[in-house]
């Protein structure tokens, strides 16, 4: 079966979930309150799927989150009285009230409408908070929702008071959907889309860059993503979410409270989101259902229990928390049981064969078709002029030149703390130069971010390894083929033909890396998981998926044993020859430097030394005082100079 | 201008209490990173703990100055006593074992301690879940005329209780080996520990700071108002918590002086044409720093070593 037309059968039947469940609910009269229950789990469902896009999957904190809601609620219910009072006013009173199909498609044009009304207000205010706090790492998002959820509060309460002497807004008319006041399908319906679409947008290329920045914001930069951007997209696609549940409850209720949604109502949100594993999708959905559930329970206690229930929950937050900090299911999915399954059927044998050293001999084909190839011209040059940055009072790299021609690999060097990592993250637009320039082709590189002069053509790896520990290898690889998709988000949602196209082709890519590197034995490893020689290979893969012209390597042997270094050198080779790239290379182990680079700039306490072919720096006596001081007769006449 | 000078003393009594409480929320993300949401709770504990003692030695009915005096002197003993001993628990059997797992679990658990506090107090048989006035009491000298406006004496007791129990606190941080230990702690557990600071227990010393201030601000709140609940510390801690992030998370001459700020801005609102918009200043305050100054008034933001 294609898999279009299998994607279109999945959805009719996860469609039938909703009105089988509502058919279900009227066959057998099922009481108001259990069918309020059930809408119930269908809206906290929802709302923890957005959460859980927000906090599981791209690490950002939204503490308000209640605060979108409470936009949605009010501005979907303000809309509908609105519609009511003024547009319906001089209409046949039977096209709003009548039992004809004209009647009924009206009610639920207007909730679809009052709806849409909710989410674009809950859309605008996360982009409010969402664009100043999110260009920010840390704790920023949590503090800025907190005071945006109180904000939404005050703002909305002095409002009503002032308009009608009240604080919340009522509806005094029963819209519909389906031909049912709002009911279980339209709550089960919204839970179900929310599902699908956060699914196919973390299950994709595009959409892995959120697990990405949150193992790692820099490292994400640094093979192309841009952080800001896709940090936005999750926040403000959960935020839509919650305004969407705040506007169907408001309708549910026929009421829009502000004081509903404030800081507690916030926590109850995250509750299931962490309680089931933030970053499981299964988790969630069914640590909220159950959660909402187990509230009811609890509601049925004899009063004089009914003190307690605050405290038995507080107290279990804070137990699951310290026992199990991963949350009930951890990352676990339900396609990982189906794999599971899939895998038990077939016999054994597919596991990664042990890793192998790095063979010289029959190296594969570096040119396959794809992302990877394409950009066969010559590395632009890379010219540093008069690079210069301080921090405080403390001047790192002082008037650091350099110019790198195409094809070349020029080795940095220089002794701890000389400045040749800051030289790195200078050029990789991780700290900003205070003077000097950097240009790529004769354009500055000066202010642009990681992600953007990844883009430019320059990858790199890190001194201390900076992969997405958590994720497999393969992934690791994948995420650094992101910037060469032409399917966007959209298309991960709806999964276009031309998705597949090119979620296949990413794929082959990444594996063909692999294969490069010998790591495509343990692709479905998780990455923390290699001995460190691997990790650093992979570093070194994924910063080749970029398809990158001029590639920065911080101390690739470092940590390596004599056999893993003279594997490294002859893969430097390869890899320049075969991509065509220019390499610039910081080392401390003098054979990996002497070996491969055709020119060394030496670095100490950020100036320039020397600059040179490796048998002149060899025998640099400047270099060579640097390295080991100075002889000891230089001393006294030192002394004397003094 | 009366009116300027008597907002101006309020407004500074006011951000005094804040900003002894934002010092806890400061000193605790300086050592630890963790925005203690349960620290409102100890400062509501803090005042709760100074209403018991005066219930129960009577202040109030007393006319005797020099037991008025030392019923004072106990309920700030036995507030920060009590708040101490909640401070060491909550760092000691909530937020130790936290200590390597995800930021998350940390905040989800500082929540999950403060719901705990304020549901066990708002229990009938602890405290109650409604508000109860704070027995009062005739100060021996009645209003202050002070250039034209009125000043509450007590409003002149809490503003020096305030600046004592700050500069102390700036002491302790400065010149004793613990502050010394919290200062090395906060730029760095593993270094702290390599050059033999018992980071666990300069942790729990941190923890004891900041609950020993806001059990001082407890109590003065407790003084001041006239009244004490269980959820006064949500929105205390709330406003406190803004303050310090305001000067500067993690700087603690920050952290006072957002409090002051937010004091200040708060009581000009309250007294203007606006008052009704006081909580969604203060807020906003803090969105439009976050904006224009990331790292907070007085803060900065390092740059990540990569």
């Amino acid at each position: 079966m294609p898999v279009q037309l299998r994607n279109l059968v999945v959805l009719l039947a996860a469609l039938g979930v909703p009105l089988l469940a509502q058919y279900l609910a009227d066959r057998f009269a099922l009481s108001p309150y259990a069918q309020a229950v059930l809408f119930k789990i269908g809206m906290n469902v929802t709302l923890a799927v957005g959460l859980s896009l927000i906090i599981g999957f791209a690490g950002q904190f939204s503490i308000g989150h209640a605060g979108f809601m409470s936009l949605g609620s009010f501005f979907s219910a303000a809309f509908t009285s609105f519609v009511l009072l003024h547009w319906t006013a001089g209409m046949d009173p039977a096209l709003l009230s009548g039992d004809g199909f004209g009647a009924a498609f009206v009610r639920g044009g207007l909730l679809l409408g009052s709806m849409f009304v909710g989410t674009l207000a809950a859309a605008v205010g996360s982009i409010i908070v969402g664009v100043p706090s999110l260009r920010l790492r840390g704790d920023y998002l949590a503090i800025a929702t907190l005071g945006f959820g109180e904000i939404v509060y005050n703002l909305l309460l002095i409002y009503l008071q002032k308009n009608s002497g009240d604080t919340a807004l009522y509806i005094d008319y029963r819209l519909e959907f389906m031909s049912r006041p709002v009911n279980i399908a339209s709550a089960w319906i919204l839970a179900l889309l929310a599902i699908l679409v956060v699914r196919n947008l973390v299950s994709s290329t595009t959409g892995r860059a959120l697990p990405a920045i949150r193992e790692d914001e820099i490292a994400a930069s640094a093979v192309g993503v841009n952080t800001t951007r896709y940090k936005l997209l999750a926040f403000v696609l959960g935020s839509v979410l919650a305004g969407a549940a705040g506007a169907l409850e408001s309708h549910q209720t026929l009421t829009a409270n502000p004081a509903s949604y404030r800081f507690d109502r916030s926590i109850e949100l995250i509750v299931p989101v962490v309680l089931g594993g933030s970053g499981s999708l299964t988790g969630c959905v069914l640590a909220s259902a159950a959660f909402t559930y187990l509230l009811e329970l609890l509601r049925d206690l004899p009063s004089g229990a009914q003190q307690y229930r605050t405290i038995l929950y507080a107290g279990v937050l804070v137990l699951v928390m310290i026992l199990r900090p991963q949350g009930l299911m951890g990352r676990w999915e339900l396609g990982d049981l189906a794999a599971f399954l899939r895998r038990r059927g077939k016999p054994a044998g597919g596991r990664a064969a042990p890793p192998t050293p790095i063979r010289t001999t029959t190296p594969p084909d570096a040119s396959a078709p794809g992302f990877l190839s394409g950009k066969g011209t010559a590395p632009p040059r890379l010219t540093c002029e008069a690079l210069t940055i301080r921090f405080g009072g403390l001047t790192a790299v002082n008037k650091f030149s350099l110019c790198l021609d195409a094809g070349e690999i020029v080795g940095l060097i220089g002794p701890n703390g000389a400045g040749k990592t800051t030289c790195f993250n200078m050029i990789t637009g991780v700290y900003r130069p205070s003077a000097g320039d950097i240009r790529l082709a004769d354009r500055s590189l000066v202010g642009c971010n990681c992600a953007a002069i990844n883009g430019r053509g320059i990858a790199r790896t890190f001194q201390n390894i900076r992969l997405f520990g958590d994720l497999t290898v393969l992934d690791n690889v994948r995420i650094a083929l992101h910037a060469h998709l032409t399917t966007g988000v959209p298309a991960a949602i709806f999964r276009t033909p031309r998705f597949y196209h090119e979620e296949r082709l990413a794929r082959q890519q990444a594996m063909h890396l692999l294969t490069l590197f010998d790591l495509a034995g343990l692709a479905s490893e998780v990455a923390s998981s290699l001995p460190y020689g691997a990790q650093r290979r992979l570093e070194i893969a994924r910063a080749l998926a970029t398809a990158p012209r001029i590639l920065c390597l911080d101390e690739p042997a470092a940590g390596m044993n004599p056999a893993e270094k003279r594997d490294l050198m002859s893969l430097i080779r390869r890899i320049r020859d075969q991509f065509g790239l220019t390499i610039l290379l910081i080392e401390h182990d003098m054979r990996v430097v002497m070996g491969v680079c055709e020119r060394i700039l030496v670095l100490d306490y950020g100036e320039t030394i020397a600059e040179g072919r490796p048998e002149d720096i060899r025998d640099n006596p400047r270099v060579v005082e640097a390295y080991l001081g100075k002889p000891l007769g230089a001393q006294p006449a030192a002394k004397a100079l003094a | 201008m009366d009116w300027f000078i008597s907002q101006t003393i309020s407004g500074l009594t006011l951000g005094g209490v804040y900003a002894l409480i934002a010092l806890g929320y400061s000193l605790v993300y300086g050592v630890l990173k963790l925005i203690n949401f349960a620290h409102g709770d100890v400062y509501m504990v803090g005042a709760i703990a100074a209403f018991g003692t005066a219930c129960a030695f009577g202040w109030g009915q007393t006319a005797d100055e020099y037991v008025r005096s030392g019923v004072m002197l106990a309920m700030l003993a036995v507030a920060v006593v009590s708040c101490l001993g909640l401070g060491y628990v909550i760092e000691r059997f909530a937020y130790r074992p936290l200590r390597r797992a995800p930021r998350l679990n940390s905040l989800i658990t500082a929540i999950g301690v403060s719901f705990l506090l304020e549901s066990i107090f708002q229990l009938p048989g602890v405290f109650g879940a409604s508000p109860r006035g704070f027995p009062q009491c005739e100060l021996p000298l009645g209003p202050i005329r002070l250039a034209g406006a009125t000043v509450r004496l007590e409003q002149l007791l809490i503003l020096g209780g305030t600046l004592f129990f700050l500069l102390v606190c700036r002491y302790i941080i400065l010149h004793t080996r613990t502050g010394l230990g919290i200062r090395a702690t906060s730029f760095h557990h593993d270094y702290a520990r390599l050059m033999g600071v018992n980071v666990d227990r300069i942790t729990s010393l941190t923890f004891l700071l900041g609950s020993g201030l806001a059990a001082v601000a407890g109590v003065f709140v407790g003084l001041y108002q006239h009244q004490v609940d269980p959820l006064m510390g949500v929105n205390a801690g709330l406003k406190a918590f803004t303050a310090a992030v305001v000067g500067g998370i993690g700087n603690l001459a920050g952290a006072v002086l957002g409090g002051i700020l937010m004091g200040l801005s708060e009581t000009y609102i309250a007294g203007s044409a606006f008052s009704a918009f006081r909580d969604a200043f203060a807020f906003a305050l803090l969105i439009l720093i976050l904006l224009v100054r990331p790292g907070g008034l007085l803060g900065s933001v390092a740059p990540e070593k990569v």
